[in-house]
């Protein structure tokens, strides 16, 4: 079954199917200036802490999610452990977005099988090429 | 002969294309760099107006600051008006908890607020001093203390930025400010509809 309003996001112009992005931010402005910095290449899905995360990765089979560390109800460092242990979501790559850019957290995210790390504020050239190479590979 | 001069003109031809290469790769990042600025500019401002609460205003403000310039460490000031003097009137951080208010003209934030231009200093790392529209000069400013610590200093889009950003988060928090003070406003239609009226 199509989901609602799921087709004419997935296809681009030209026909091609755009991946899709899960974007985790408990702030708005976060996560409306990664869609605008990233533009209309990608269909995107939002979640507000890590929790929630977890079931949009589930219910939405993103490509890739976007995930920002400190959040409330579940921060990000305790989302990727669940989404890299449980098979449904164990393969989906994962970059984490920080605004402290410590080596503690870089560490542990590392082990636990995140892909990549973006420190804020995010620059759209470097924001882009790591979505891109991520996707592409 | 005919040889070196065809070699002559491709050299020149291959040169001119070089040339053109170059100054598009310089126009191409510009546009991104622009790109990249119009894009924190928008989600910035949008967020300012998006409310006139001003608790909403004052974390839009937050936000940006930390997420979109990269400080955790900064304070807002507004102009007490019974004393004149800019006292604290939100703050996060360690440097911004010990900063204390300032009058008109006091040292760098003073300066700010004096003249109406962002203040660059060693002390910290910026005064954006806050004009609004319903009255002549400053009614605040934002002390920015200290930077992320992987970000060595503010960037020309950073500058930019805080331009423009302090323009629209003056008009938002004089907004807000003024509408916190104001103790009912008309509800009814008939109340808006004479408001407007007394505006003409």
């Amino acid at each position: 079954m199509i989901e609602k309003g799921t087709f004419r996001a997935r296809v681009a112009k030209g026909g091609q199917v755009r991946k899709r992005i899960l974007l985790v931010d408990d702030t708005l402005t976060v996560l409306t200036l990664e869609q605008v910095l990233l533009g209309p290449e990608f269909e995107f899905v939002t979640a507000k802490n890590g929790a929630d995360a977890i079931k949009t990765a589930v219910e939405r089979k993103p490509d890739l999610i976007l995930m920002d560390i400190n959040m409330p109800v579940m921060d990000g460092v305790e989302s990727l452990r669940r989404l890299k242990s449980e098979a449904g979501t164990r393969d989906i790559p994962v970059v984490m977005v920080t605004t402290r850019g410590e080596a503690v957290n870089q560490q542990k995210c590392r082990e636990l099988g995140c892909d990549e790390f973006l420190t804020k504020p995010l620059a759209r050239d470097r924001l882009v090429e790591t979505v891109k190479r991520i996707l592409t590979r | 002969m005919r040889t070196d001069a065809a070699k002559t003109h491709l050299d020149g031809l291959l040169q001119e294309a070089r040339r053109s290469a170059h100054e598009l790769a310089d126009e191409l990042e510009q546009v991104g760099e622009q790109h990249d600025l119009i894009s924190h500019l928008f989600v910035g401002v949008a967020q300012l107006h998006a409310s006139l609460k001003l608790s909403d205003i004052v974390a839009a403000l937050a936000e940006t600051l930390i997420n979109l310039v990269g400080t955790e460490d900064f304070a807002l000031f507004v102009r007490d008006e019974s004393s004149g003097r800019y006292e604290k009137l939100w703050w996060t951080g360690l440097d911004a908890a010990h900063l204390e208010g300032f009058a008109d003209g006091q040292g760098s934030y003073g300066r700010a607020v004096e003249t109406g231009a962002i203040v660059y200093d060693a002390g910290s790392v910026a005064t954006i001093p806050l004009a609004g529209s319903l009255r002549p000069g400053c009614f605040g400013a934002v002390v920015m203390c200290r930077l992320v610590g992987h970000k060595p200093s503010l960037t020309e889009r950073d500058h930019q930025f805080l331009l423009t950003f302090a323009d629209h988060g003056a008009r938002a928090l004089e907004a807000a400010i003024r509408l916190a003070q104001t103790p009912a406003s008309p509800t009814s239609i008939a109340d808006l509809k004479r408001a407007l009226e007394e505006a003409r």
